[in-house]
């Protein structure tokens, strides 16, 4: 299978000397669903901005579709979208100013834009409220116009931190059923999360991070293979101290 | 009162904690030298300025007004700068709503606000008043009852012109939060304050320099009588020092009046103002559209639109802008200038000169560049994930600090059209110079803040006031005009034909643009590309 994304050794240290990510090699396979598990300050937003070309990383690579985030970054960012667990975009346009924006930078073709922009922005009820400032919008009207903005261009890789949360329920839903038809058509999905029933329910494969060490990686069955656990507890072993 | 407390020390932190975070400077002893430098520039030729206005005042026997020049001087600067501060610590401070959810009076949640306030008040108090004091004092002599004073005076000064601005605020306030023009309001409103301020530097400066006309007042009958009928506290403070204790007692009970008042109107302050202005406008506009645009457009009307949606930042450029319009008219309200001195023959061989200097004044004055991408803060996340190359976002954030300050040379221009008699060459060779002086200084600002970006602020007034960038920024300017000035000093004869002087700088000005050019799109990229958030 072609590895889509791939963290070969990478380390983050920030400046006052904390070390968020360790020595961290990973590989996410094209077509899958990966969820990002840890407890909080584990390095889960760190990675997945190491991986976005937000945050440079102190050691190590990373390749996103084939190409090198640092040395190659327009190629790279041309292969994914990403939703940030804080939606701060700027504030003093209009939805539809934004989402027309996002579309002309991906070169995403007229009718296409029409098309998805009606879809997502009706599924996530948004729709009428796309004339209005994004200053105007709740956390939760700002997630789903990001959502559907990371979704115009049909990316190879769909990146999201924390993306349920401030989500209703319903729109919950129709996200995770938006995860599994991208991973269908051949998309990547990388989420991070907390809730454990999404990933579980979701995933093809699950990493753990712990104090900026991947604990573990693999598809749920193979990490239940050696105990009738819940990924719930399965979690809990691994990331609780010593 | 501990809740009252906890609520002020809080605030306190944080604001010195955003004020250091925003000189961005992370060595602690740096930052206190750069403070201190900061003061000693401000202080050193606020002493000059006093030891003149005593010596004028002394002249005619009335040394102690240097008093109460010293103590207007601070109220009315410390009430222009304090409507701006207040404004932003109420209403563009990200904390109002999380505050406005905690179980505080709304009293105590206004005072905590304003302690903020009156901390960068007592700071420009001390830089304004300290010098007058310590003139007074030192051709006076000085006593414990004076230094006393003198302390007491100065931790008092801040109280009144602050609680003075808040109640001001209040009504206005109310009408901003309603208006569909608020931005366009609080510049009115600024630019305003600006020729407040400028009007009373001019009358400060004719102050030293010109006895007669304080003995024109003089004869009036007594100054400090007149003075005081028309502000009494400043005349209360300078009878202070006189060893006045009835001046005392009333200096205080009115700082005491006022601050019972503010107590009293901080609960409206706060439900009438406070968070009716919080309510964001939900008004849709226009019909969902679908259109293509190039990056290009995207990329420069995102960077217009962070400038002109954000009153701060829309309010600091068209100031950069208008300044020296501004200026201009301040100048011929106050006399100093007028119609017939501009069109005079005696004025004809500078005309060049004049003109060269008017056009490039926006882009001295205003470092946007400096602060293009610190402008962005949070949102700054987008730039760095989008496909998007670094040496478009940084192309297209020159481009908006151009067109910025090209729009205020085009002013300046279509007015010196009227004002001066400028000939076809003239125009042509001060464009000239002003395109490239422009393209340079709006190329090597950005470099700063390439190296020295501020994402992380919580209030707009830090990104682009209390940020050291624009210190490093004018910095460049003060260089370049030493420089010239040594030229000057050295070779006086290549001072002879503006002309040529002109056009060399222009050439200078963009071979130097070329040069940083080639440097930002090579070492300034991959700067650029660093940047974390």
């Amino acid at each position: 299978m072609i590895k889509i994304i791939q963290i070969k050794g990478v380390t983050k240290i920030y400046d006052g000397g904390k070390k968020a990510v360790d020595n961290l090699n990973m590989e996410i396979k094209k077509g899958e669903i990966f969820g990002f598990l840890g407890p909080n300050g584990a390095g889960k937003t760190t990675t997945l901005r190491m991986i976005t070309g937000i945050l440079a990383p102190t050691g190590g690579e990373i390749y996103v579709n084939g190409y090198n985030i640092s040395t190659e970054a327009l190629e790279a960012k041309r292969s994914f979208t990403y939703v940030p667990d804080h939606p701060d975009i700027f504030n003093a346009i209009s939805g539809i100013d934004y989402l027309n924006f996002i579309a002309d930078i991906y070169e995403v073709p007229l009718q296409k834009r029409k098309e998805k922009i009606e879809k997502y922005t009706k599924d996530f009820e948004i729709y009428d409220a796309l004339t209005k400032l994004v200053s105007s919008y709740s956390h939760g009207m700002k997630q789903k116009l990001l959502i559907s903005a990371a979704l115009l261009p049909e990316p190879a890789v769909f990146i999201l931190d924390e993306p349920l949360s401030g989500l209703d329920p319903k729109s919950s839903r129709i996200l995770k059923e938006i995860m599994k038809e991208h991973s269908k058509k051949g998309g990547t999905v990388l989420f991070s999360s907390h809730i454990l029933e999404v990933v579980e329910n979701l995933c093809d494969r699950i990493g753990i991070i712990k104090d900026g060490v991947l604990v573990a990686c693999d598809s749920l069955e193979n990490l239940k293979k050696h105990s009738d656990s819940s990924l719930e507890d399965i979690f809990m072993e691994l990331t609780e101290n010593e | 009162m501990s809740k009252f407390i906890a609520l002020t020390r809080i605030q306190l932190k944080d604001y010195i904690g955003r004020t250091t975070e925003g000189l961005g400077v992370k060595n602690r002893k740096l930052a206190r030298l750069l403070l201190l430098l900061f003061v000693l520039l401000i202080i050193i030729p606020n002493i000059n300025l006093s030891l003149l206005i005593y010596r004028t005042l002394d002249s005619i026997g009335q040394g102690h007004l240097l008093i109460t020049n010293s103590y207007i001087n601070s109220i009315f600067l410390n009430f222009f700068f304090g409507i701006p501060f207040i404004v932003s610590v109420f209403f563009f401070s990200r904390d109002v709503r999380f505050l406005s959810a905690l179980p505080l009076r709304e009293d105590a949640l206004v005072l905590a606000k304003l302690a903020a306030v009156y901390l960068y008040l007592l700071l420009l108090s001390f830089l304004l008043m300290f010098p007058g004091l310590a003139v007074y004092a030192y051709n006076t002599g000085i006593s414990v009852y004076n230094v006393f004073m003198a302390i007491l005076v100065l931790l008092l000064a801040p109280l009144l012109p602050m609680f003075v601005a808040t109640i001001l605020i209040l009504p206005f306030a109310n009408m901003f939060s309603k208006s569909r023009h608020k931005r366009s309001l609080i510049i009115i409103f600024n630019i305003l304050m600006l020729f407040a301020i400028i009007a009373t530097q001019i009358f400060t400066g004719n102050l030293a320099e010109d006895p007669v006309r304080i003995e024109e007042v003089l004869a009036s009958g007594s100054l400090l009588e007149l003075l005081g009928m028309r502000f009494p506290p400043s005349i209360w403070v300078t009878r202070i020092f006189l060893g006045s204790y009835r001046a005392l007692f009333l200096f205080l009970a009115l700082n005491f009046l006022l601050f019972f008042i503010m107590k009293s109107l901080a609960g409206l302050f706060f439900r009438k103002a406070l968070l009716s202005f919080s309510e964001e406008g939900s008004g849709g506009r226009g019909e969902v559209y679908y259109r293509e645009k190039s990056k290009a457009y995207h990329l420069l009307r995102r960077n217009i639109l962070i400038i002109i949606r954000q009153p701060m930042f829309l309010l600091n450029t068209v100031l950069s802008m208008l300044a020296p319009l501004l200026m201009l008219c301040i100048m011929f309200f106050t006399g100093e200038f007028s119609l017939a001195l501009l069109q005079s023959p005696q004025l004809e061989p500078y005309l060049l000169l004049v003109v060269s200097a008017l056009l490039i004044s926006p882009a001295v004055i205003g470092n946007i560049s400096a602060t293009a991408i610190t402008r962005e803060g949070q949102a700054f996340w987008e730039t760095r994930v989008l496909p998007i190359r670094a040496e478009d976002n940084i192309r297209y954030r020159i481009l908006t600090t151009i067109i910025f300050c090209l729009a205020g040379s085009l002013l300046l221009f279509l007015i010196t059209l009227f004002l001066l008699p400028l000939t076809l060459k003239m125009m042509v060779i001060a464009v000239l110079f002003c395109l490239t002086t422009t393209l340079f200084l709006a190329t090597i600002d950005i470099l700063i803040d390439i190296y020295r970006p501020i994402l992380n602020w919580t209030n707009p007034t830090a990104a682009v006031k209390n940020n050291l960038n624009v210190t490093f920024s004018l910095l460049i300017r003060a260089v370049i005009g030493l420089l010239v000035y040594l030229l000057y000093k050295s070779w006086p004869g290549l001072f002879t034909d503006f002309e040529l002087l002109i056009l060399s700088g222009s050439i200078i000005f963009l071979l130097l643009y070329l040069l940083i050019r080639s440097y930002l799109y090579s070492n300034g990229v991959k700067r650029f590309e660093q940047i974390s958030i």
